[in-house]
């Protein structure tokens, strides 16, 4: 029998390094057990050098020979390796790490379910902290497996292979919870308003003789007698804590979208626009998404967008796949998605995996600075997910001001992601919940944020359990959709979803049979029994509920050999309980921002109060500094609730001097200039929204502006539309995730123009590596005198071509020519002075896909289309299979 | 006493991990080019640090900053007269080292330690002159602060004759602290050198300069001043924790730092240097395990730079640019890139930092220039940088120019030769010093160079195939839903959803070990990156074989085998087992057991067998499970694992 493999690396591994051996041996393993990337990234992760998985390579060769596989045997060995080690590049670039040398023995794991001992000798340095098997279970497993392969009367065996059903359901293997019975009991209750049929489904999912998940374990200890259910907290009090989702417009159609949202503001809940915009013909109305969702791609959000929100959401991770960026792939952008996401039909797009400026602790706080300015009405909430260490982080977030921390669970999740992403990144919320809770407490913190749960909630008791470790709001996702039709046919990234819930199909889409009833019926329900087990543990209210722990107790017979070596103590053990501390949110302890010291309330609000109020056109002075932050936000929020994007360009100019603080100008709207003389910091611009921005150096300096910086990192970032003019060189990442604005730099860092789907960026001067990597609209172009722009340009996605078009040539003089008005940069006069015969030294960088829609859309409106038909048509043309 | 352990901060309690906490901040530097030493490159640097108030933390309350500190050049002028005045005698310049303490406020135990200290003073040969009481204002502070506050005390230490002003002085003087720390636990150093020192606790931004006396005295002069202010994740930060360290502030986190410092610490085996190798047993641990990320880093750039290596270049290791995929870089920087990666992995991770051993300051960004780093050079030859611009007033006439640090690129200050060495210069000039490119060409074995020996990969019947298969516990997905398609496409199959199986040690089926390990992601503290779109900043080598001697250039360092892609074919393997090379000896060890053999039993067993292997000489150890049988006899012959067959 064979040592597990990973047992075997991890306790040589460790064994070396306590030895000081381990820098003149380096161990390389050849193990038929691992097959999938999650396995070989572990085995790297604990320090194995190099894997051979001699056995998956063989199965390969036994696939070919079973003629399963049409390939030879070399390429499709070489395309597993492949896949692998782009898995695990992928792994170790969610934990920020960019090199395999430094990913190697660097632990990035925690195990749940091992003994720590069994974890201190041989992954020592995991965190384990809910106990678990232990050598002598592990070695128990080896052992079956082995008497299965080999049984021992030598007869034979049984030559099939097991099925385990681990994505999908298969009779009689792993046990999902979403078995076909809870989803046909839980769409039947759910619809009928059946409060009886709807515990029998909750009776299945919380089966005690079957669990899933650390809750499984767990039991209430209630009262002998129970209170009177009068007593307790109102089904209407309680539905105003829970939420649905996260799900974009785009990822599920129009219909399912919409229902969540009136399902939501009819209760009184919250339903979560996703990170795809929101149609602004919702925004008012019974459809509007109360949580606006702020995400890594930034698509569609607006200054509209965040004036209509209740709750801004800034997404820092998901349950299917934290750490990863997204992607909608072409065929679900439809001309209808396309708009709300400021995009272009039929072509895929990518959410990255960081938020671009959030980098760091400080870096979110000025994001939640922005959002508050943004919209100084809403919550701002921070969504994780739980790992180790997510207690410490929401304390951080809850010291830079956010007033919502939502945690959700690895299992939790409806996206799309790589198979080892869902299953095996992140760790239960029960973890996370509990750490969180008391991290805050900890720090003093604990009142001054809500804390949501998120992550496979089904019932009741779910909620209870969630509430009793700490949380006051709660998410569902998957149940929500269940109600509304879903059957987990698990194909949602394929668009082919037969309910017409997770597709843009409009045959499908006509399938959907959702209603906003039986979704809130849902809500009603699980309200319902959490106030029955409310009753019976003597609690009459949610607040009186929160942290609870010692409501809890571990279910005392456990179910099996493994699962009795489980320890819930540092779960259930709160080192708070019973202490005069606050242990839920008081609103009486939110973060004070001090809006009114800010800039645009002191000084904007007041000197534009009454042009504001009537519309007219009026500058104003300021000088600033870099203590002024997000400076024109706030009174660009006004603005835009006031007119929307209706007005004039320059009807307001706000004339600075001085070096701005961080997000200089963020989300400013349509009417709104701001125009500085000095320099900038980073994130200038983020999310501009129809503003206009124009910044050039003191007329003091005596050095030359286009060999200088002046703007900061990560300018423009997410910009929907808008106008910027900058009379220097920019730093890194500038115009990320542009989908709409137009501007003028003299040279940029690394990165520029990445993720770019729309609007026109015209660079004077020299590029950083990695130009228009991942560019899929827009169009850039750039001057390349040195005709070395090649060396840095990210040719994955885009065309390089000298401009000698005459369209092109007037684009640029068009753009140059308002540049060198609004700054008047020297560069800028010269280069406009000889265009005609200089145009050649422009290169432009056209995304193909972007170019070949755009072609496709112009043919069919030569044939007499409307654009939009013509739209329809192009993205039908180019999404055919 | 409430004040100073070593673990300040909070203890493992509940779900809570002191080890999770993380911190990122706001930096800033002023610098005199020229080395002039003037109160006004402290007072600006003290201005900026004061502009970064967003950039720094406080607790619930607000009244009770994360940590902020200054890192300045010993001011001789300042000290004469503050010796003086203590009745110390110091000396010229450089003369003196001064160390600055945190100690307790317990009268006993402070005494105690410092009595110590001045004895181990006088055991490593040099004399002892005296402590002075470091002038505060405690009533500046917050409760918080104002409860951990320690005893703070400045030591001065006279320089020994025959031993030369500067590193080699420090070299004596960072060999004492390292003895000092070692035997006492209660106390902090936050610095003991003869050109530098640290003033750092526990403040909000404007504490520092109200909160130490010496800052505010006009006669405090240096050319170099480094700040930093601290945003931690929690709110019961520490005053150790605060920056400067003793030798950088950083700006970011290391997200592999328990990779690296475990690997730090198996290095000390191997590693030499004739400055430091009678002192090395006084040294080592290099790295403190319960130190913070930045701590750690600080630790390994102390402890090369005072085994002789050059302050830029150890940073030019520990952070290298991302040379592998550029194709902008010249041959001699490469193949020194390459010859320190062979020894040493990158501390990766977002990472503004500023280093200065007090002659010298510089600046790096990371790879992915994930911080921010501006900075201005006036007509009076004075650097300012920052995390941000606009944190200090300075006349638009008077700048030449407005520039930032790049991804990976490096900015260094000599104010002894007072002048600024730009990235490009400084790193040719390393690049030139030895014949890299010669030694890796001559040690440098890459995988794919290697001979394919004549032999036959082993192979296995349809039947034996299932068997292993179920031995290892494959299931009917394992082969049509994960090799399957990956072997077809190239790519990792998606997948909606989530999950909704139970966790492993909750089920009913056997899942493999992997399953119980849950990966650990980003978030907040440090972004994920791209690897698809930033391709060119991702690296899959590694390297096997010695990890070699960091600590002196020499050809045999080289030795190593190079793989591109780490997931490797059997005829791959089979190159390596065979492989011939001088320096390497390749050895297989089994990881079969028999049956009925306890797990416990089997795993002690395997260190016994690697442990003969390393003393035959092994430097790659393959682990390897082929020759699963029913018999359980491990079927590999004798030649595939010498040191099974000894058994």
């Amino acid at each position: 029998m064979a040592i597990p493999s990973l047992l075997a690396v991890s306790g040589v591994e460790r064994y070396l390094i306590r030895t000081k051996k381990s820098s003149s041996i380096s161990l390389v393993l050849e193990s038929a057990e691992p097959r999938d990337v999650h396995h070989f990234a572990a085995l790297l992760g604990y320090g194995a050098r190099a894997v051979n998985p001699y056995l998956a390579h063989d199965t390969i060769g036994s696939l070919i020979d079973q003629g399963l596989l049409d390939k030879d045997y070399h390429t499709a060995v070489r395309d597993y390796n492949s896949a692998i080690l782009n898995g695990i590049v992928t792994i170790a670039s969610k934990m920020g790490i960019s090199t395999i040398q430094s990913y190697q023995s660097a632990q990035i794991f925690e195990a749940v379910g091992i003994d720590p001992g069994v974890v201190a000798e041989f992954f020592t340095g995991t965190l384990s902290r809910v106990g678990g098997v232990g050598l002598k279970e592990i070695g128990q497993s080896v052992e079956d497996r082995h008497s299965r392969a080999f049984d021992p009367l030598g007869l034979g065996g049984d030559p099939t292979l097991d099925s385990q059903g681990e994505h999908k359901v298969r009779a009689g293997q792993e046990d999902h919870l979403y078995s076909p019975q809870v989803i046909h009991l839980l769409q039947e209750s759910t619809r009928r308003g059946d409060y009886a049929l709807f515990q029998q489904y909750t009776a299945l999912v919380d089966d005690a003789a079957h669990p899933h998940t650390l809750r499984g374990l767990m039991e209430m200890r209630y009262l002998d007698t129970p209170i009177p259910l009068e007593e307790v907290e109102s089904v209407e009090a309680i539905v105003r804590r829970f939420k649905t989702g996260a799900m974009s417009f785009g990822s599920i159609s129009r219909e399912a979208h919409q229902c969540l949202a009136i399902a939501m503001n009819t209760l009184g809940g919250m339903s979560n626009s996703g990170e795809g915009g929101e149609d602004p013909a919702r925004f008012g109305t019974i459809t509007n998404s109360a949580i606006k969702q702020v995400a890594s791609g930034r698509f569609g959000v607006t200054s509209e967008y965040l004036v209509s929100a209740r709750d801004l959401q800034i997404k820092m991770a998901q349950g299917a796949k934290p750490g990863e960026g997204g992607h909608l792939p072409g065929k679900k952008v439809t001309p209808e998605v396309a708009r709300t996401r400021h995009s272009t039909p039929g072509i895929t797009l990518i959410s990255p995996p960081p938020h671009h400026d959030i980098y760091s602790i400080e870096d979110l706080a000025q994001l939640i600075y922005d959002l508050k300015n943004a919209n100084r009405q809403a919550r701002i909430s921070v969504k994780l997910c739980s790992e180790p260490g997510v207690g410490t982080i929401a304390s951080g977030v809850a010291k830079a001001g956010a007033q919502v921390v939502l945690i959700c669970g690895y299992d939790g999740g409806t996206g799309a992601a790589p198979r080892n992403s869902s299953s095996s990144a992140g760790v239960p919320w029960e973890l996370g919940v509990a750490e969180t809770h008391q991290a805050l407490i900890l720090n003093g913190l604990r009142s001054r944020v809500i804390v949501e749960a998120d992550g496979k909630l089904m019932s009741g008791r779910d909620v209870a359990i969630a509430c009793m470790l700490g949380a006051e709001e709660f998410g569902f996702a998957t149940a929500a959709l269940v109600t509304m039709g879903c059957c987990m046919m698990r194909v949602c990234n394929l668009g082919t979803c037969p309910a017409g819930i997770a597709t843009q199909n409009e045959k499908l889409r006509k399938n959907f049979t959702g209603k906003p009833e039986y979704v809130m019926n849902f809500m009603r329900f699980v309200a319902q029994e959490l106030r029955e087990h409310m009753a019976r543990l003597g609690v009459r209210t949610v607040n009186d509920l929160v942290g609870r722990t010692d409501l809890l107790k571990v279910r005392e017979h456990a179910v099996n050999q493994r699962a009795a070596t489980v320890d819930l103590s540092a779960i259930l053990t709160n080192p708070y309980e019973g202490q005069d501390v606050k242990r839920h949110f008081d609103p009486a302890d939110v973060y004070n921002f001090h809006l009114e010291e800010t800039a645009d309330m002191k000084v904007l609000l007041k000197r534009l109060k009454s042009a504001l109020q009537k519309g007219e056109p009026k500058t104003v002075s300021l000088p600033v500094t870099s203590t002024d932050r997000t400076l024109g936000t706030i009174l660009g929020s006004d603005i835009t609730r006031l007119y929307g994007s209706t007005l004039p360009e320059d009807t307001y100019t706000v004339k600075c001097t001085g070096g701005a603080g961080q997000s200089f100008g963020a989300f400013i709207p349509q009417g709104l200039t701001l125009e500085l003389e000095g320099d900038c910091n980073d994130y200038m611009g983020k999310g501009l929204s129809g503003g206009k921005i124009i910044v050039y150096p003191p007329k003091s300096a005596k050095y030359k502006p286009e060999e200088n910086i002046i703007v900061g990192n990560v300018a423009l970032y997410g910009a929907t539309s808008g106008k910027a003019f900058l009379n220097g060189m920019a730093g890194e990442r500038f115009a990320v995730r542009n989908s709409g604005a137009w501007a003028v730099v003299e040279g940029v860092g690394d990165h520029g123009c990445e993720y770019m789907t729309g609007g026109q960026v015209l660079v004077l001067g020299p590029t950083g590596k990695n130009f228009a990597a991942g560019m899929s609209g827009g169009i850039a172009y750039v001057w390349d005198e040195a005709r070395d722009l090649y060396l840095r340009l990210n040719k994955a996605m885009v065309s390089m071509d000298p401009v000698t078009d005459k369209h092109d040539i007037v684009q640029i003089r068009q753009m140059l020519t308002e540049h060198v008005a609004a700054t008047g940069s020297p560069k800028g006069k010269e280069i406009l002075a000889h265009l005609e015969e200089k145009a050649a030294c422009f290169k432009k960088i056209l995304p193909r896909d972007y170019d070949r829609m755009l072609r496709t859309i112009a043919e069919f409106e030569d044939q007499g289309m409307s654009h939009e038909e013509a739209e329809i048509e192009a993205f039908h043309a180019n999404t055919k299979e | 006493m409430k004040g100073l352990e070593r673990q300040e901060g909070y203890r493992q309690q509940g779900l809570y991990n002191p080890r999770l906490e993380h911190d990122a901040c706001g930096i800033g530097a002023v610098v005199d080019i020229r080395g002039i030493q003037s109160h006004q490159t402290v007072d600006d640097a003290l201005k900026i640090v004061e502009k970064l108030e967003h950039r720094a933390g406080k607790d619930a309350t607000g009244e009770t900053g994360d940590g902020v500190g200054i890192l300045l050049q010993i001011s001789h002028r300042f000290f004469k007269k503050a010796a003086a005045a203590c009745g110390i005698p110091l000396g010229d310049a450089r003369d003196y080292g001064v160390g600055m303490f945190f100690f307790p406020q317990d009268t006993l135990k402070r005494n105690q330690a410092m009595k110590m200290f001045e004895v181990i003073v006088a055991k490593e040969g040099m004399e002892f002159l005296g402590w002075r009481t470091v002038p505060v204002a405690p009533q500046t502070l917050g409760r918080k602060a104002l409860e951990k506050m320690p005893n703070i005390q400045q030591a001065f230490v006279r320089r020994p004759d025959g031993v030369a002003r500067g590193l080699e002085f420090d070299r004596k003087l960072y060999i004492t602290r390292r003895v000092f720390e070692q035997s006492n636990d209660n106390s902090y150093v936050p610095s003991l050198s003869s050109r530098t020192i640290v003033y750092k606790g526990m403040f909000l931004v404007g504490e520092l300069r109200r909160f130490y006396l010496d800052l505010q005295d006009p006669d405090y002069e240096s050319a170099i001043a480094c700040v930093h202010s601290r945003f931690s994740t929690n709110t019961n930060p520490s005053w150790e924790r605060a920056h400067p360290y003793r030798l950088i502030c950083h700006n970011g986190e290391i997200n592999t730092i328990r990779g690296n410092a475990d690997r730090m610490s198996s290095r000390e085996e191997t590693m030499s240097s004739p400055l430091m190798d009678h002192a090395l047993d006084k040294v080592y641990p290099v790295v403190n395990p319960a130190g913070s990320d930045s701590a750690m880093l600080d630790n390994a750039l102390e402890f090369m730079l005072m085994s002789g290596m050059d302050l830029p270049l150890a940073v030019m290791v520990t952070i290298p640019e991302p040379w592998m995929k550029d194709n902008n870089i010249s041959r001699a920087k490469r193949d020194l890139y390459q010859y320190y990666a062979i020894m040493m992995e990158p501390w990766g991770g977002p990472a503004a930092i500023l280093f200065s051993d007090g002659d010298t300051v510089g600046a790096v960004l990371d790879r992915n220039g994930l911080r921010p780093s501006r900075h201005y050079i006036t007509q009076d030859n004075k650097l300012i940088l920052s995390s941000e611009v606009g944190v200090l007033d300075c006349d638009p006439a008077r700048i030449v120019k407005k520039s930032r640090l790049q991804p990976g690129k490096m900015l260094l200050v000599d104010t002894v030769q007072g002048r600024i060495i730009d990235d490009a210069a400084l790193k040719e000039d390393y690049a030139a010093r030895q014949p890299y490119g010669e030694w890796l060409d001559r040690g440098l074995i890459r995988l794919q160079d290697l001979p394919i020996p004549n032999r036959k990969v082993p192979s296995y019947t349809k039947q034996e195939l299932t068997r292993l298969q179920k031995a290892f516990g494959y299931s009917y997905e394992d082969v049509k839903s994960t090799i399957l398609p990956m072997a077809r496409t190239g790519q990792e199959p998606t997948a909606a959803m989530g999950t909704d199986i139970p966790l492993a040690v909750l089920s009913a089926q056997e899942q493999p070990l992997f399953s119980y390990f849950k990966q650990l992601f980003a978030q907040v503290t440090n972004p994920p990156i791209d690897a698809i779109r930033e391709e060119v900043v991702t690296d899959t080598t590694v390297y096997l074989g010695n990890d070699g001697n960091l600590l002196q250039e020499t050809l045999e360092n080289c030795h190593a085998l190079q793989i591109q892609r780490p997931i490797i074919t059997s005829v791959e393997l089979m190159k390596i087992q065979s492989m011939a090379q001088e320096g390497f000896h390749v050895e297989t060890v089994s990881i079969l057991h028999y049956k009925n053999t306890p797990l416990r039993r089997a795993m002690d067993h395997l260190f016994v067998t690697v442990d003969r292997a390393y003393r035959n000489g092994a430097n790659i150890i393959i682990l390897s499970d082929r020759g699963w049988t029913r018999t359980m006899w491990p079927f590999p012959p004798c030649w595939r694992c010498p040191g099974w067959s000894a058994t």
